[in-house]
């Protein structure tokens, strides 16, 4: 037999089980408006991407974001400038693979007739400035955008599979010493960031160091600790932000990874990290479809490195769902702002 | 051993990157807010129970530092363990543990807001420890000088050129150095909230932690102001 040692957790249990969990909505304000209505609210997870001065789009209007006050995000007007994110859209649906396979073939055509104009001239541009993915080949863009450089790899392998080979090249660029600090991933495509340009793209697919790094990467990631926090909610491990006092989001986030670390050093086998592992290989696809990939492709990989970003890969900064990656690259960045700062300080 | 060296009242003083204080003249290891049997303590009083494991991280790290210095002292400067009760029903493997830690050296306990007065344990018990030019307590006192002190788990948020960091740092003037916490289940206070704004001088400078750590000056005014 076993009890409740409070009775008020009953409540708790019986709010979380079966819990399908939505995402944190923060409410978006206008910086000193004294309880004015709120212009609208944002995923926490768009909320917690921005750095203060971006600017987007919201109840029809643009507003620059200027910082996150307990659980609301406060913003000011920005007058007629264009928005830096245009849109803030929730909604992440797949495609087949038969469709991504039509649309590679759809890319062969020499011209688009039966398109909207602007999406054939969309397509123009990207075989003007790039390439067109082809089937049986991999094309790989490389190209430096606001003070980062990027890596647009063309799988054309379902978000599932694009979602897993940006986990595994991340942590490959991360070995190779090029500090990468985050990806995005799409039906079609992933992008991935980070301080230091691509340029031996032929290594970072080799296939036996992907096999390894496959091995270790899935308790170490980004995404496990993302899933663990879902999970721990619903376990009630931590306090969703339903009742009692407010905690600010970020707060929340750092201490699940903390326990996440915690438990990943001493309890590996612990139920709470069994269901993270199962639940965030479901989200994965299994790396024969990575592996088929790199089979049907070959040696046939077009590196093209570019001066700015692709028409093709544009759409991708505006994806929601980026998993941010942290090692090497914060630690350089620290190091340049800490002699900027100083260097402004005078104090060297 | 990375570490940033400054100096306080005429006294080199090191932070390391593990967030604890190290006096190398007088070999001493300063370390602050432990928070041992945090993780006992809430799940006692009815929290979520959390994984159990934040003492045994916490030693690990005071041990490799101990090592890594052979520091003759160590003082922890307060809320060392989170309550009476966690220092009474301290598994057996740990208060060893820490008996073993303070084999052939003088270690001293001074008292937080968290901590309950004398305990079992081995150490000298003391409300504060002056050792010139310094003088060791928990919360800081405005307006004293050649202080070393701990009690506000001070952290900074760092805006680099792509992504803002945030992590426990070490805030010094040229009056008082506060620690950050070492305890592994503990949070922090943004260094621009008031209660050190009022405390510190406008020159401060923060080091803050990590695999290296590393000196940067206290961001101020409004721009500052918000996280």
């Amino acid at each position: 037999m076993w009890h409740l040692r409070d009775p008020r957790t009953a409540a708790k249990i019986r709010m979380n089980a079966g819990t399908i969990q939505d995402s944190d909505l923060l409410k978006v304000r206008m910086r000193r408006s004294r309880g004015g209505k709120p212009l609208g609210e944002v995923e926490e997870a768009f909320a917690a991407s921005l750095t203060p001065g971006d600017t987007f789009l919201i109840g029809g209007q643009i507003v620059r974001y200027e910082g996150l006050r307990e659980m609301t995000v406060e913003v000011s007007r920005d007058g007629g400038r264009k928005p830096k994110i245009a849109v803030f859209s929730g909604t992440k649906f797949s495609t087949s693979t038969q469709l991504s396979q039509r649309i590679l073939r759809l890319f062969q055509q020499d011209d688009w007739p039966e398109l909207p104009p602007h999406t054939a001239d969309w397509l123009r541009l990207q075989r003007d400035m790039s390439r067109l993915p082809e089937p049986g080949r991999l094309l790989v863009e490389s190209f430096p955008h606001d003070g980062r450089q990027h890596v647009c790899v063309y799988g054309f392998a379902g978000r599932n599979a694009q979602q897993t080979l940006g986990l595994l090249l991340t942590k490959r660029m991360e070995d190779m010493g090029l500090a990468p600090m985050g990806f995005v991933s799409t039906d079609y495509a992933t992008l991935i960031w980070g301080l230091d340009a691509m340029v031996d793209v032929e290594n970072l697919f080799d296939r036996a160091t992907l096999r390894e790094g496959l091995d270790g990467w899935l308790s170490e990631n980004a995404l496990m600790k993302r899933t663990f926090r879902g999970a721990a909610t619903i376990a009630g491990l931590i306090e969703r932000n339903t009742t009692g006092p407010k905690k600010t989001g970020r707060q929340t986030r750092f201490s699940s990874d903390i326990l996440y670390d915690t438990l990943l050093k001493y309890d590996p086998d612990h139920l709470m990290m069994q269901i993270t592992r199962r639940e965030a290989m479901r989200g994965l696809v299994d790396y024969s479809r990575i592996e088929e990939m790199l089979d049907r492709v070959g040696t046939r990989i077009d590196h093209l490195p570019l001066d700015r970003v692709s028409p093709l890969s544009a759409p991708l900064f505006l994806e929601v769902g980026k998993v941010s990656v942290s090692g090497s690259a914060e630690e350089r960045l620290l190091a340049e702002e800490e002699e900027r700062l100083m260097a402004t300080a005078g104090l060297i | 051993m990375k570490s940033v060296t400054f100096s306080l009242a005429g006294a080199e003083l090191s932070a390391l990157g593990s967030g604890a204080l190290w006096w190398g003249e007088k070999r001493i290891l300063i370390v602050s807010d432990l928070h041992l049997g945090k993780s006992e303590r809430i799940a006692r009083r009815g929290g979520p129970n959390l994984p159990p494991y934040d003492t045994q991280d916490t030693l690990i790290r005071l041990e490799h530092d101990l090592t890594q210095t052979s520091a003759e002292t160590v003082i922890c400067l307060g809320d060392s363990f989170d309550d009476l009760s966690a220092v009474e029903e301290m598994p057996e493997a740990e208060s060893n543990w820490i008996n073993r830690l303070q084999a052939g050296r003088r270690w001293v306990w001074i008292e937080g807001n968290h901590d309950p007065g004398p305990i079992e344990l081995p150490g000298s018990h003391l409300a504060e420890l002056p050792i010139a030019p310094l003088t060791f307590r928990h919360i800081a006192h405005p307006g004293k000088s050649g202080e070393v002190s701990g009690h506000y788990h001070p952290k900074v948020r760092v805006q680099t050129r792509l992504r803002g960091i945030s992590r426990p740092a070490f805030l010094f003037d040229t009056d008082r150095v506060i620690l950050p916490a070492y305890g592994t289940y503990t949070g922090g206070l943004r260094s621009t909230d008031n209660a050190l704004m009022d405390l510190m001088r406008p020159e401060t400078q923060a080091i803050i932690t990590g695999q290296t750590p590393r000196i940067v000056p206290l961001p101020r005014g409004p721009a500052g102001r918000r996280g």
